[in-house]
C-alpha cells in the first residue's frame, strides 16, 4: 500500500485536533485519510519536564519511542503554547550518553575509590550500596548518612524518599535542590502567612493592571508566563510593566518602567515604598486593622558562612537568626521612614524619580498590581528578608488574594513546590509544611506512617549548603544525590563539593539519566529513568497538581528513582537500623525489611494492580505487584486533607489537566484567604490568613544589610549568575538537544562595552574569571540578549565546560540556608 | 598513566577477563559534556565566539509542529513596545514585499482560540520559540527518530 | 482585515515551489446542526470534514489550501455559516507541495 506525505500529514492534522477536542478518531470514518494503525499515533499529556510554570504538553509516542510533541490545547496554563525548550521536549530522553547500566568505580574487580566506572548489576550496586550505608549507620548513627534529592523528583519519589530517610534511616540529613531555588521563598511565606505557596493564581495575569518584576527575567526563564503577561500589556494598553534587575535583559523589551539597581539595594527600596505608601496616606487601614500584625525581625544575622568565618563572629544575631518580637503600626512607620527617596536612591543608584513612580503603582488604591519574582530575590544573603519586604507591600495596601492584586512567587523547579515543598523533602520538614521539630507533627506523621513513638528524629537535619561541608569534614560518610546535578549547582565547589565528594571516607551514589559532572564526582552512578518513562506527578507554582502516565519504557537498565528508593529498601531489615528501644515499642517490626515496614504497610500497597491503567504500562506497580503510585499518593494525601492542603483522588488527576488545591468538595482553589474564594475563611471574616493562630499575617520590620562581598580593589566586578531560555537543569538535558545547543552554545561572560574597553578586551576574547575560591576561563560577550551595567558581568551557569559555580561564594541567607548566587566579587584577566 | 596503559593494565590484573575491562570507563570519559577536562582542571581553549548561520535556508523540523528555527542573523533585532523588527518581514501585511514566510495563522489566535485580525499579542516575542542556530556539530548526537524514520523502519521490516 | 485575490492565491516558497498548507481545526456547533453544518463544510474549498461527534457538538475539519492567505479566509467563512459557535485552529503546517507527492511507504 502506498502512502503519500500528503495523506499522513493530513491524517496527522485530523488526529491531533481529534485529540485536542476530545474526539475519538475511529480508524476508517474519514473519507480522505487512509489513517491505519502504521501512521497513527498515540497521543497523551503529560506536564513539560522544565520549569515550574508547569506547562501542559500532548505527546506523540510510537512503537515505544516519543516522536512528537506540542502545547496542549486544553491546559489553562499554556493554552497551546510552549516556549522553544517545551517545543524540543521529545528529544531530551535521546542523547545518545544515556546511561543504561550501573557503574561502580572498581580496581582489580572490588569497588576502588579511585577506581575506573565500570558496568555492574544492580545487584552488585545494591550490594557495595547497602554495605555502605549499614557500615556508615553503624559507625555513625543517623547522621552520618544523607540524601540530596530534587524538585524534579515526582511527587511519590520525592515521598518515598522521604519514608526511607526521615522513618526507615531516621536521619533528617535529606534535603532538595529546591533549597538553592525556592528556600527563601518558602520562608518568606512561612514568616508572614505560616502557610507555604502563593494565595493567588495564573489567573492574576489577565486581570492586573501593572506587573512588577522584582529580579525576575521572565521574559526568558518562564515564557509561557510572559506570553500571558505580554499578552495583557498589549491588549489592555493602560496596563504597565515595571522591571527591576541588576542588569538589563530580555524582560526589558517590555518595561514601561526600567530599573536597574546596585545589588542587595532592593532591600532599601522595598522599604523606601512602605514608607511612601504610609507618608502618602495609602495604607489601607480597615485591611491592616483587621488581618495583620506587625513584627521587628532580628537584624545583624550573618551570612550563613562556616562558623569560624570572620563575618559569623562579627554577627550579633547569628545565634537567633528567625527571631522577631512583635511592634505597634506606630514603631513600624518609624523604622521605615528612614528609607525616604533619597536614602533609597543613594543606596540602589535608582533616580528619586523613577523610584516615586515605582511607588505610586503600589499606593494607587485603583491600580491592581501582581508582583513576580524568582532567583533574584530568593538567592540572595536576605533573601527572606526581601520575600517578607514585598508582602509588607501589599499587605499595607490589602492588595492580596484578590483577582489582579497578587504578591506571586515563581517557581525554577517543575515540582519544587510539589514535591521539594508539598512533600517535605526539606531536612526541617514534613509533608504538609509539618516539621520535625515539633512534637505533634511527628506524632502525626508516625500514626499515618504506622511507626512507633519516637520513630522521626527531632534534630533538624542537614541542609543543602551544610551536606557539603559534612561530606568534606567526613561527617556524612554514605550519600546518594538523585535527580539533580549539584556539582555543577552547589556554590564555591573547589573549596566544599569537590573535595566532599573524593573525601575517601566517603561513598558517593549519583543516580542520573545522563553522565553528569556530578556523576563523575560520584563512586557508582545509578542509571534513572526519565520523565515520561515512568507514571509521575509534579505540582507548580500556582498549586496545580498534574499526573502522568508511563508512555514508554526506559532504556537498557534504566530504572526510575521511586523503583531505586523502594527496592534499596528491600536490603534493610529493622533490627540493622533501628535502636533496641524504639524495635521494643513494636517487636514485631524487628525481623522485617524496611521495604514491608514503609511500603507494604496498608497503606501504600492498598490498591492492587488491576488499578492501573490498561492503556499505559507501569514499570513500577508491576515490579512490586501493587499500585504503588496511587498507594503512596493516597497516603501522603491524609497529611494535608483537612489541613488546608487537600489533594482530590489520585484518579482525578489523570483525567485533569491539574487542578489547584486546596481541592474541596472536589473544587479547586484559586485565591486562598479571601471569603468566597477559599472555602477555609470564616464566614464573615472577609480574609483570613489562618496559616497564623489569630488568622493575621505579619508586616515586618527589617532593614538593609550589605551584602556578603562586594567588589574592592583585587576584585573589581559584581558577578551575578542564572540561566538562558534555551537551557535548564544545568543543560543536562537541553545541552543534548542540537537545536538548544546551537541556540545557545557557550557560557560567555556578558559586559558593558566600557568595561571591556577599559581591560582591552574585544569582543570574544579569551577571558580568566577569577574569585578568591576559583576559577574559569571563558569570553567575552558585549552584545546580546544581556546587558549589565558597568562595574557587573552575567556568566550562565548551564555550560558542564565552564563551571562558573567554582567562582561563586557559598554564603547563604541565615533563614532559609539559600545560596546567593547573585552577587560575589570577581576580578577578569585576559586568558 | 596515560588512558590506554591504564585500561590495559587493568585487563591483565583482571584475569584475562577482555569483556570487563571493556566495560571499563576511564574518569575523563565519563561526564560527556566536559569532553575530557577533569573536574578540577579548567579547560584552557573555550570555543570561540560564534555568530549565529546566515544562510537563509530553511531547515527541516524534527516533526510538524516543531516552531522552525531562524536561517539568518538577528542581531540588533528591535523587539520592544515600539517596534517588531521580525514581523516587518514575516507579518502577513509584508510577505509579498520580502518574500519571507508568514508567520502561521496559528498566531493569529488568541487564548481562548479566537482568530484576531492581526498576530496574537501572546505570541508578540519570537525568540521565545524561534532560535538561532551556529554552524556546529552537536555536543552529544542525539537519537531522537521522527514519524518518517519510524515508517521507513517499518517498511524496511516488512 | 485584508482579502486575499483569488488570482494570487499560490505561495512560493523560497526556491519556487508552490506551497502547500494543511491545517485541522475544531468547529463548534449545537448537537442538532452537526450533520448539516458538515455537509456545508464538505462542499467548501479546500475543506474536508475528518470526524464528526454529535453528542461533543464537534467536526473536525482538515484544510488544505494553496496559501496562507487562502487558509485564513476559509476559517473566516467557517465562522460565518449559520450555528457555528467557535473555530479553533489546533494544527497548522506548510511544505512544498512537491515534496508533499513522495510516497512515505
Amino acid at each position: 500500500m502506498s502512502l503519500s506525505r500528503r495523506q499522513f500529514i493530513k491524517a496527522q492534522a485530523a488526529s491531533i485536533a481529534a485529540t485536542a477536542g476530545g474526539l475519538s478518531l475511529p480508524a476508517a470514518s474519514a473519507n480522505l485519510i487512509t489513517a491505519t494503525d502504521e501512521t497513527s499515533l498515540t497521543w497523551s499529556k503529560a506536564p513539560c519536564r522544565f520549569c515550574g510554570t508547569g506547562c501542559s504538553v500532548n505527546v506523540a509516542t510510537k512503537e515505544g519511542r516519543v516522536v512528537a510533541t506540542h502545547g496542549d490545547i486544553k491546559s489553562q496554563v499554556n493554552r497551546g503554547l510552549n516556549c522553544v525548550k517545551g517545543y524540543f521536549l521529545s528529544k531530551i530522553m535521546y542523547g545518545n550518553d544515556r546511561l543504561t547500566t550501573p557503574l561502580l568505580r572498581m580496581k582489580n574487580g572490588v569497588y576502588d575509590k579511585e577506581g575506573d566506572f565500570t558496568s555492574v548489576s544492580w545487584d552488585t550496586a545494591f550490594d557495595v550500596m547497602a554495605e555502605k550505608f549499614k557500615k556508615t549507620l553503624k559507625e555513625k548513627g543517623p547522621d552520618g548518612v544523607g540524601m540530596f534529592g530534587s524538585g524534579q523528583w515526582t511527587v511519590w519519589e520525592g515521598y518515598a524518599a522521604v519514608k526511607l530517610m526521615k522513618a526507615g534511616f531516621r536521619t533528617n540529613n535529606i534535603d532538595p535542590n529546591a533549597r538553592h531555588c525556592m528556600a527563601s521563598a518558602v520562608g518568606g511565606f512561612m514568616r508572614t502567612f505560616g502557610i507555604d505557596e502563593p494565595m493567588g493564581c495564573y489567573d492574576d495575569f489577565e486581570h492586573a493592571d501593572a506587573f512588577v518584576l522584582w529580579g525576575s527575567n521572565m521574559a526568558e526563564m518562564h515564557p509561557i508566563l510572559w506570553t500571558r503577561l505580554t499578552d495583557r500589556r498589549l491588549s489592555a494598553p493602560e496596563t504597565q510593566v515595571c522591571v527591576l534587575s541588576t542588569y538589563e535583559h530580555r524582560s526589558f523589551e517590555l518595561a514601561d518602567l526600567p530599573i536597574i539597581f546596585t545589588p542587595q539595594s532592593d532591600l532599601a527600596i522595598g522599604n523606601f515604598i512602605a514608607n511612601y505608601i504610609i507618608q502618602n496616606n495609602a495604607v489601607n487601614t480597615e485591611f491592616v486593622n483587621k488581618h495583620t500584625n506587625f513584627r521587628k525581625g532580628n537584624a545583624d544575622i550573618g551570612y550563613g558562612l562556616r562558623p569560624e568565618h570572620p563575618l559569623e563572629q562579627k554577627a550579633k544575631n547569628s545565634d537567633n537568626v528567625g527571631g522577631s518580637k512583635p511592634i505597634s503600626f506606630e514603631e513600624y512607620a518609624k523604622f521605615v521612614s528612614e528609607y525616604d527617596v533619597k536614602k533609597a536612591s543613594e543606596i540602589s543608584g535608582v533616580s528619586e524619580d523613577k523610584l516615586i513612580k515605582l511607588a505610586k503603582i503600589y499606593a494607587d488604591p485603583k491600580i491592581k498590581v501582581m508582583s513576580l519574582w524568582t532567583m533574584g530575590v530568593n538567592q540572595h544573603t536576605r533573601g527572606v528578608w526581601m520575600n517578607n519586604l514585598i508582602y509588607n507591600i501589599h499587605l499595607l495596601t490589602g492588595k492580596i488574594s484578590e483577582p489582579g492584586n497578587s504578591p506571586f512567587s515563581l517557581t525554577g523547579q517543575p515540582s519544587a513546590c510539589g514535591t521539594a515543598r508539598e512533600v517535605g523533602t526539606f531536612s526541617h520538614r514534613l509533608p504538609a509544611d509539618m516539621v520535625v521539630k515539633n512534637p505533634k507533627h511527628r506524632a502525626y506523621a508516625e500514626k499515618i506512617w504506622k511507626l512507633p513513638e519516637g520513630t522521626v528524629n527531632p534534630k533538624v537535619g542537614a541542609h543543602a549548603v551544610l551536606q557539603n561541608r559534612k561530606l568534606k569534614d567526613g561527617e556524612i560518610n554514605a550519600y546518594w544525590v538523585q535527580c539533580n546535578n549539584n556539582i555543577q549547582a552547589a556554590a564555591n565547589i573547589n573549596e566544599e563539593a569537590l573535595p566532599g565528594y573524593r573525601n575517601p571516607d566517603n561513598f558517593i551514589v549519583v543516580s542520573d539519566a545522563y553522565p553528569t559532572v556530578t556523576a563523575q564526582a560520584a563512586d557508582l552512578i545509578l542509571p534513572t529513568a526519565m520523565w515520561v518513562e515512568k507514571e509521575g506527578a509534579y505540582g507548580n507554582a500556582e498549586r496545580r497538581t498534574q499526573f502522568w502516565h508511563q508512555l514508554v519504557d526506559a532504556p537498557g537498565e534504566a530504572k526510575s528513582d521511586l523503583w531505586q528508593l523502594v527496592e534499596f529498601s528491600k536490603r534493610f531489615k529493622i533490627s540493622e537500623v533501628w535502636p533496641a528501644e524504639l524495635i521494643a515499642k513494636k517487636p514485631e517490626y524487628k525481623d522485617l525489611s524496611l521495604y514491608e515496614v514503609l511500603f507494604k504497610n496498608g497503606n501504600v500497597d492498598k490498591f492492587p494492580l488491576e488499578q492501573t491503567s490498561k492503556d499505559y504500562n507501569n514499570f513500577e506497580a508491576k515490579e512490586f505487584g501493587f499500585y504503588i503510585q496511587k498507594g503512596l499518593f493516597e497516603e501522603y494525601a491524609q497529611f494535608g486533607r483537612g489541613h488546608g492542603h487537600d489533594l482530590a483522588d489520585f484518579d482525578r488527576y489523570h483525567e485533569e489537566r491539574g487542578l489547584r488545591w486546596p481541592v474541596v468538595d472536589g473544587k479547586e482553589t484559586l485565591w486562598r484567604f479571601r471569603e468566597g474564594s477559599d472555602p477555609y475563611v470564616t464566614k464573615g471574616k472577609g480574609f483570613e490568613f489562618y496559616g497564623k493562630p489569630d488568622g493575621r499575617a505579619n508586616i515586618f520590620a527589617l532593614p538593609y544589610e550589605p551584602p556578603a562581598e562586594s567588589p574592592d580593589e583585587d576584585y573589581p566586578f559584581w558577578l551575578s549568575t542564572g540561566r538562558v531560555l534555551e537551557h535548564w537543569h544545568s543543560g543536562s538535558m537541553t545541552q543534548r538537544v542540537p537545536e538548544l545547543y546551537k541556540a545557545f552554545p557557550d557560557a560567555v561572560c556578558f559586559m558593558h562595552p566600557k568595561d571591556a574597553k577599559e581591560k582591552g578586551f574585544r569582543r570574544g576574547d579569551k577571558v580568566r574569571i577569577a574569585s578568591r575560591r576559583g576559577e574559569i576561563i571563558t569570553r567575552i560577550e558585549t552584545r546580546g540578549r544581556n546587558k549589565p551595567p558597568q562595574g557587573l558581568v552575567f556568566v550562565p551557569w548551564f555550560d558542564a565546560r565552564q563551571l562558573i559555580n567554582k567562582v561563586t561564594l557559598d554564603a547563604t541567607d541565615p533563614i532559609s540556608k539559600q545560596t546567593d548566587y547573585k552577587k560575589c566579587a570577581i576580578k577578569i584577566e585576559k586568558a | 598513566m596515560n588512558k590506554l596503559s591504564r585500561l590495559s593494565l587493568f585487563a591483565l590484573i583482571a584475569a584475562g577477563s577482555l569483556l570487563l575491562s571493556l566495560q571499563a570507563h576511564t574518569e575523563e570519559q565519563v561526564a560527556t559534556l566536559r569532553k575530557g577536562t577533569e573536574l578540577n582542571k579548567e579547560n584552557p581553549k573555550p570555543a570561540p565566539l560564534q555568530n549565529p548561520s546566515n544562510k537563509d535556508i530553511k531547515r527541516a523540523r524534527s516533526y510538524p509542529m516543531q516552531p522552525p528555527t531562524i536561517p539568518h542573523k538577528t542581531d540588533n533585532y528591535q523587539t520592544n513596545l515600539n517596534a517588531n523588527k521580525c514581523l516587518s518581514c514575516h507579518s502577513r501585511s509584508r510577505v509579498e514585499e520580502s518574500q519571507a514566510p508568514m508567520i502561521s495563522v496559528t498566531h493569529f489566535m488568541n487564548r481562548d482560540g479566537n482568530f484576531l485580525a492581526d498576530v496574537s499579542p501572546r505570541r508578540y516575542f519570537c525568540k521565545q520559540c524561534h532560535v538561532t542556530q551556529v554552524e556546529r556539530k552537536a555536543l552529544v548526537k542525539n537519537d531522537f527518530k521522527d514519524v518518517n524514520e519510524m515508517l521507513k523502519k517499518d517498511r524496511k521490516a516488512h | 482585515m485584508q482579502f486575499y485575490n483569488h488570482t494570487q492565491n499560490q505561495t512560493h516558497n523560497i526556491k519556487g515551489l508552490k506551497e502547500t498548507h494543511i491545517s485541522s481545526v475544531i468547529v463548534q456547533a449545537p448537537p442538532p446542526l452537526i450533520a448539516e453544518i458538515a455537509a456545508t463544510i464538505d462542499r467548501m474549498e479546500y475543506l474536508e470534514v475528518a470526524v464528526t461527534d454529535i453528542p461533543l457538538a464537534k467536526i473536525i475539519v482538515v484544510i488544505e489550501a494553496p496559501s496562507s492567505r487562502a487558509m485564513s479566509e476559509q476559517l473566516e467563512a467557517l465562522k460565518t455559516i449559520d450555528g457555528v459557535i467557535n473555530v479553533n485552529m489546533v494544527y497548522h503546517h506548510v511544505e512544498s507541495d512537491q515534496s508533499l507527492k513522495e510516497d512515505i511507504k
